[in-house]
């Protein structure tokens, strides 16, 4: 491999950790993301909501249930949280109880009915209020500072793992063989260089995953967010994809949300919380 | 639960979604292509009633049995023509009747292309709601039927506001001068019959091409199959193109000794065809050449977009051809008017006054030439901008990923817009070189005319114009998508 100084050329490999990071290599660091107050009443949000915009309102409605007299449950209640830089969170609850609405709301995904999210870049003097940032600003934000990883489906299906690792960075302005060079780079530190001109289609799951965490580190970023990131693997190759992801996330001091219902998923990061009708409990 | 009862189920107001709209989209398209069609054969129908003797169609094919006493020369010295050229005028009306004919199969594949399009909108974008079906215990026969329900009943539908369409259209053709006399109302309606038989004939089309569709879709429980990289289009498919064009050019540099051996009906029947051949050969090559540009595109794309949109064509090269397809003839079209239009214009410059029954025939075969590429141009836009904004619905899910991991509206709406403009810009290279290449040895001269040039590309630059107007629409499409601003499954 040639020493070109790419932009986004990850570290140099280490091993996977086995088990969940100290406390020691967590000291006291300065919040990276603080969200505060959060509340999220999708029904206020979408007052007219039908199925032309909300694919979740195609849902049928029993005409006695529509008339019964309800509260209205909140996604996100009076939410406060906070991530410090290089920290790992884990947000565990029941189905509806509010953990992807939080991670959506906290990567400037989706904005708060009120309430604030800042994020505050590690060498940044002042933060960025993202539920006051133009939607411009917050999609610059999520290309450049955060990355993520979803269950599934978040890898092109027309684009070979290499293009797909490479298209953050060449979103980010960085040219076709530097993204792909670096993606290639990525590919060989995962162990995954022979999958680099196969489609998603052409893969297992637990693949799929990998090639996902490549791409969410390949941007360097400060943040990855991970949403049930092992939710359609295996037990083994949840361990492994979550094993590499937290030392991939280590290894470029990035901080790492992860919304799991898996206990063995929530320990490898340094704390969980746990979220209950839409608070945090 | 029969087949009406599930296709009530899934067409209550409001439970649609998505798929409701990619109806809309299948209506526009049956409706316009509908509209074309019959305002196409309205005009037919208008030629035909004038070379009639009493002016019905079943008349013109059998003189014998007109109404006593008439004649079809009539009706040129009853509307005004001289006695001297009324004659001549009936005589071309057969001819008018043969062109009008001519420009009626040349519609044939765009008219194809769109219905295609749309019985493939209306089949194809149900994937998970089928798929979701058949894990509910619906049977294979349930589910095909229920496609074909949608499929015929949104063809009804279309053809029904299709038909209003070519009352709309009416009194613009009203306007149209051919033949040296305007279309008349009576000239231009085909009849109460014809209208029950396109409407048929179009929820049949819709019917049949939804069903094969659907035969290569396999519904399984399971969804749709993972999509896997699919082998491109082999280069033979280039070399019989590239080799029917050299024999066809070849021929044509050697029609002296070849009208001596076949005739002369039989020379223009093989140059007619040897014309048509490569263009009926234009499906086989389009797929290839559009693949083979994506491919050369793919290897070092400028930017992100470039990537994800030749990425997309080689993802399918059939589907990115089959969006343009339509403008592969029409771009052949333009080539013949242009040609048509410059030899049209050289013999009423000859031939002296400009009503001449001569001077007429040659302008209205320009001025028909030109009906028909825009027609063509039409059925094409129409059927690539519902082709792109169907697949804008299809792609949702990929749409709202990108747009989560940073990726922004422009590049995106860019990507889309490349998407389309790599094989239209393809197509027009091919089709356009085509013409003129199969065009030069027999109209050399009329072909270096700046009126010729001019008309060439005027028509090419109506095709870009309405397949961009077809771009920006599935564009204004996507905007209307909300993919980011729903509450996930926590």
């Amino acid at each position: 491999m040639s020493n070109i100084a790419y932009p986004y050329q990850p570290s140099a490999p280490t091993t996977a950790p086995t088990a969940a990071p100290t406390t020691a290599q967590f000291a006291p660091r300065r919040p990276i993301l603080t969200a505060t107050n959060l509340t999220m009443d999708y029904a206020a949000k979408h007052p007219n909501t039908n199925a032309s915009t909300n694919p979740n309102a195609n849902v049928f409605t029993p005409p006695a249930a529509a008339a019964m007299p309800m509260a209205r449950p909140l996604a996100l209640n009076s939410v406060n949280f906070r991530l410090n830089t290089k920290e790992t969170v884990a947000v565990m609850g029941p189905s509806g109880s509010g953990k992807s609405t939080l991670l959506h709301v906290l990567a400037g995904i989706d904005k708060p009915t009120s309430g604030r999210v800042l994020y505050q870049p590690p060498n940044a003097a002042s933060a960025q209020d993202l539920t006051a940032l133009p939607d411009a600003e917050r999609t610059m934000l999520r290309r450049s500072a955060f990355g993520f990883v979803f269950q599934s489906g978040q890898l092109l299906p027309e684009l070979p793992a290499v293009e797909n690792i490479a298209l953050p960075m060449m979103l980010g302005g960085v040219s076709y063989a530097q993204a792909t060079d670096c993606a290639l780079l990525w590919l060989e530190r995962l162990g995954l260089k022979a999958l680099a001109a196969q489609r998603p289609g052409e893969m297992s799951g637990g693949q799929m995953q990998r090639i996902a965490i490549a791409r969410a580190l390949a941007a360097r970023p400060n943040v990855v967010f991970a949403d049930e990131p092992t939710g359609a693997l295996d037990q083994a190759t949840g361990r492994e994809v979550m094993a590499i992801l937290m030392a991939a996330a280590h290894e470029n001091d990035a901080a790492v949300i992860v919304v799991t219902h898996d206990p063995n998923v929530a320990s490898f990061c340094s704390r969980t919380v746990t979220m209950q009708d839409g608070a945090l409990q | 639960m029969n087949t009406f009862a599930l296709w009530c189920l899934f067409h209550r107001p409001g439970a649609s979604g998505s798929s409701g709209r990619t109806s809309a989209l299948a209506i526009i398209a049956f409706a316009t292509a509908t509209a074309v069609f019959l305002t196409v054969l309205g005009g037919v129908h208008g030629f035909i009633w004038r070379a009639s003797a009493d002016h019905t169609v079943a008349r013109y094919f059998n003189d014998a049995a007109c109404a006593p006493g008439a004649k079809s020369v009539d009706y040129w010295l009853a509307s005004g023509a001289p006695a001297a050229w009324a004659e001549m005028m009936d005589v071309n009306a057969q001819g008018y009747v043969c062109l009008a004919f001519i420009a009626c199969v040349l519609l044939i594949v765009p008219f194809a292309a769109l219905a295609g399009s749309a019985a493939r909108l209306a089949a194809s974008r149900r994937d998970a709601r089928l798929a979701a079906l058949r894990l509910a215990g619906a049977t294979r026969s349930q589910v095909t039927r229920l496609v074909a329900l949608d499929a015929a009943g949104q063809a009804l539908v279309g053809a029904l506001i299709g038909i209003l369409g070519y009352f709309a259209a009416m009194p613009a053709i009203m306007l149209l001068n051919f033949q040296n006399r305007r279309f008349t109302f009576e000239q231009l309606w085909v009849g109460p019959v014809a209208l029950a038989l396109t409407v048929i004939g179009v929820t049949l089309l819709a019917l049949v091409s939804a069903l094969l569709t659907l035969r290569r879709v396999s519904i399984t429980p399971l969804g749709v199959a993972s999509r896997a990289a699919q082998p491109l289009p082999s280069h033979w498919r280039a070399a019989i193109f590239a080799g029917s064009i050299v024999a066809a050019v070849a021929l044509f540099d050697s029609l002296a000794q070849v009208s001596s051996f076949f005739g002369e009906i039989g020379t223009i029947a093989l140059v007619l065809g040897l014309i048509m051949l490569p263009f009926a050969l234009m499906n086989l090559v389009g797929t290839w050449a559009v693949s083979a540009r994506a491919k050369s595109l793919a290897r070092r794309p400028h930017c992100a977009a470039d990537m994800i949109a030749m990425r997309r064509i080689l993802d399918n090269p059939k589907r990115a051809w089959r969006n343009v397809s339509g403008i592969a003839l029409a771009v052949f079209i333009a080539g013949i008017t242009a040609v048509a239009g410059c030899i049209g214009g050289a013999s009423s410059a000859s031939g002296g006054a400009g009503d001449d029954p001569t001077a007429i025939y040659a302008r209205d075969m320009s001025s028909g030439g030109l009906l028909t590429l825009m027609f063509a141009a039409i059925l094409a836009a129409v059927s690539s901008g519902v082709m792109q904004a169907g697949s804008v619905y299809d792609q949702a899910q990929e749409y709202r990923m990108l747009l989560l991991e940073g990726t922004d509206v422009d590049t995106l709406n860019k990507a889309r817009f490349r998407e389309v403009m790599t094989p239209l810009n393809t197509v027009v290279a091919l089709a356009g070189g085509c013409a003129m290449v199969l065009m030069m040895p027999l109209f050399a001269s009329a072909m270096t005319e700046a009126g010729t040039l001019l008309t060439f590309f005027g028509g090419i630059a109506l095709c870009y114009a309405l397949v961009s107007i077809g771009a920006f629409a599935a564009n204004r499409v996507a905007a209307r998508l909300n993919l980011t601003d729903w509450r996930a499954d926590d």
